[in-house]
């Protein structure tokens, strides 16, 4: 039941669903209409596929406009002298910031944000932040190195908005942000989820226990899935002693994802700000309702570099239930279920190294990281799934449950390597916990 | 809240742009960057606000729409 207060915009919040479709469709007409004569991509590119936007009266009509790609957009950029590429839709005088993207998967993109776009990433983040149950006077630490990527800069930026006061914690050791975090008491933290459960190993390395010694009340996770995986979910409640919400976004599309106070076990969409389609990654048609697809997105309201219809690549599925904090936003069950691109055929078999994340951190006497390596040996697909044992802990035993639980979560043999706790790599952002060595092998 | 707020609001925002709008102007014309800049930031805020409520005030009726595409 909702309170006073629950919603940052307790109109768009709670609109009817069939308000909310219509109005997702008016402002898809407006954003398409907006690209056609802005963008020179975008006109070059609907022109290629004879659509004229107000030609588009309908969702059905919009699965005719073609989906855009992460390659298409390094294309426009690299093809290009102009910094944007045939991407921008404003003189660079109207740009007011520069980020990219973190060029995992091939040419980062530059993005270009106008005042206005850099005023609607911090709503889109103040809206989650909200709904999550933070207000004035939390003090937000953020533990990140405020460079190119856009993580949490729009973060920050929703926290002053809010009037949550903000910690920017840039630049510091990470025992350097435990000790601010103890001075200044801080209330919540801001970080992915990888680095929440790295600061609290490096606070019982300082002889703190976070629970008792920090005090933090709240984590919000972004930057990569993990907060809705429930072992790493569970495990990072339980070393803060705090609630732990998960949050999804991409620079090229904005922050459209996330989980709210009721944690319902899904993603809420930010449905008036934009439009989530879940394709089938084959035809490209909508899926049925009780089918997982790829998430294709569109940001209604972006000014400077929008995208339409844009391939995110996540797999997700639509929850048939609406939550119970009133939104009438709708729910991705589960959260993302992984990327399409990190899906891999191992011996015959599709393998998710989100798979062998849910299964490592169910140990307890099993440290927060872990690496998965795939590779060739003898003609054979090899997968090697290496964790940290903590101090204490039965290798013997553990090297058998954990062999055996890999192999009924993922179908496959895996061969465990246990070490040393601290040895494996740590992350801020983007962790890289999947190699796959076998194209350099062949 | 209800509708008539909602236009109230709306009525608000609207006075604002113009404002903005008319400071930002004038201060092109005296060569006042600090009254341009600022109301152009302001002016970012307002097309926040706009994107909050104004999209609301004109619905559209998803039986017109309906009724658009079957003529
Ligand atoms: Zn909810």
């Amino acid at each position: 039941m909702a309170s006073a207060r629950t919603y940052w915009n307790p109109f768009l919040e709670t609109l009817p669903p069939e308000k909310l479709a219509a109005l997702q469709l008016k402002k898809f007409q407006r954003a398409l209409a907006y690209a056609y004569t802005h963008s020179p991509f975008y006109r070059q590119k609907l022109g290629r596929a004879g659509i004229q936007p107000e030609e588009i009266r309908s969702y059905e009509d919009i699965l005719k406009i073609p989906t855009t790609t992460k390659s298409e957009l390094q294309a426009a950029q690299t093809e290009s002298d102009s910094i944007y590429g045939s991407l921008c839709c404003l003189p660079s005088e109207e740009i007011a910031v520069y980020h990219q993207t973190s060029g995992t998967t091939g040419h980062p993109i530059r993005q270009a944000d106008s005042r206005r776009d850099w005023e609607w990433w911090a709503e889109c983040w103040a809206t989650l932040l909200w709904a999550q149950g933070f207000r004035p006077p939390d003090r937000m630490i953020i533990p990140f190195s405020y460079g190119v990527f856009v993580a949490f800069w729009a973060g920050h930026y929703a926290c002053e908005k809010i009037g949550c006061e903000v910690i920017p914690a840039g630049g510091l050791s990470s025992e350097a942000r435990i000790d601010k975090m103890r001075e200044l008491k801080a209330s919540a933290i801001m970080c992915t989820p990888t680095y929440a459960l790295h600061l609290a190993e490096v606070a019982k390395t300082m002889s703190l226990d976070p629970v008792n010694d920090l005090h933090i009340e709240k984590i919000v996770c972004a930057g990569e899935p993990g907060a809705l995986i429930p072992a790493t979910k569970v495990r990072i409640e339980s070393e803060w002693g705090a609630s732990v919400f998960d949050h999804a976004g991409a620079t090229e599309a904005g922050a459209w994802g996330f989980e709210c106070i009721a944690q319902s076990g899904g993603l809420h969409v930010n449905e008036a700000f934009f439009l989530v389609e879940l394709l089938d990654p084959e035809t490209k048609q909508p899926v049925l309702p009780d089918e997982e697809g790829e998430l294709v997105i569109t940001p209604l309201d972006r000014e400077a570099q929008p995208v339409i219809r844009f391939e995110l690549r996540d797999r997700a599925l639509w929850s048939k239930e609406l939550c119970s904090c009133g939104r009438s936003y709708r729910l991705l069950d589960g959260g993302l279920r992984g990327r399409s691109d990190q899906l891999v055929k191992v011996r015959g078999v599709l393998f998710s190294p989100t798979t062998v994340e849910s299964v490592v951190r169910q140990f307890d006497n099993l440290g927060n990281e872990y690496q998965v390596i795939v590779e060739r040996e003898h003609e054979l697909d090899k997968v090697t799934v290496q964790v940290e044992l903590l101090s204490g802990g039965d290798s013997d035993r553990m090297h058998t449950e954990l062999e055996q639980q890999l192999r009924i979560a993922t179908g496959l043999r895996c061969h465990v390597e246990l070490k040393p706790l601290g040895t494996l790599p740590r992350y801020e952002v983007k962790a890289k916990r999947f190699i796959d060595r076998r194209e350099h092998d062949e | 809240m209800n509708e008539k707020a909602l236009m109230e609001i709306s009525e608000q925002v609207k006075i604002l742009h113009h404002a903005g709008d008319q400071l930002c102007a004038l201060g092109e014309a005296h060569d006042f960057p600090a009254m341009e800049y600022n109301a152009k930031r302001l002016l970012a805020v307002v097309e926040i606000l706009e994107i909050n409520i104004s999209d609301l005030l004109e619905p559209i009726d998803p039986g017109e729409q309906d009724a658009a595409e079957h003529s």
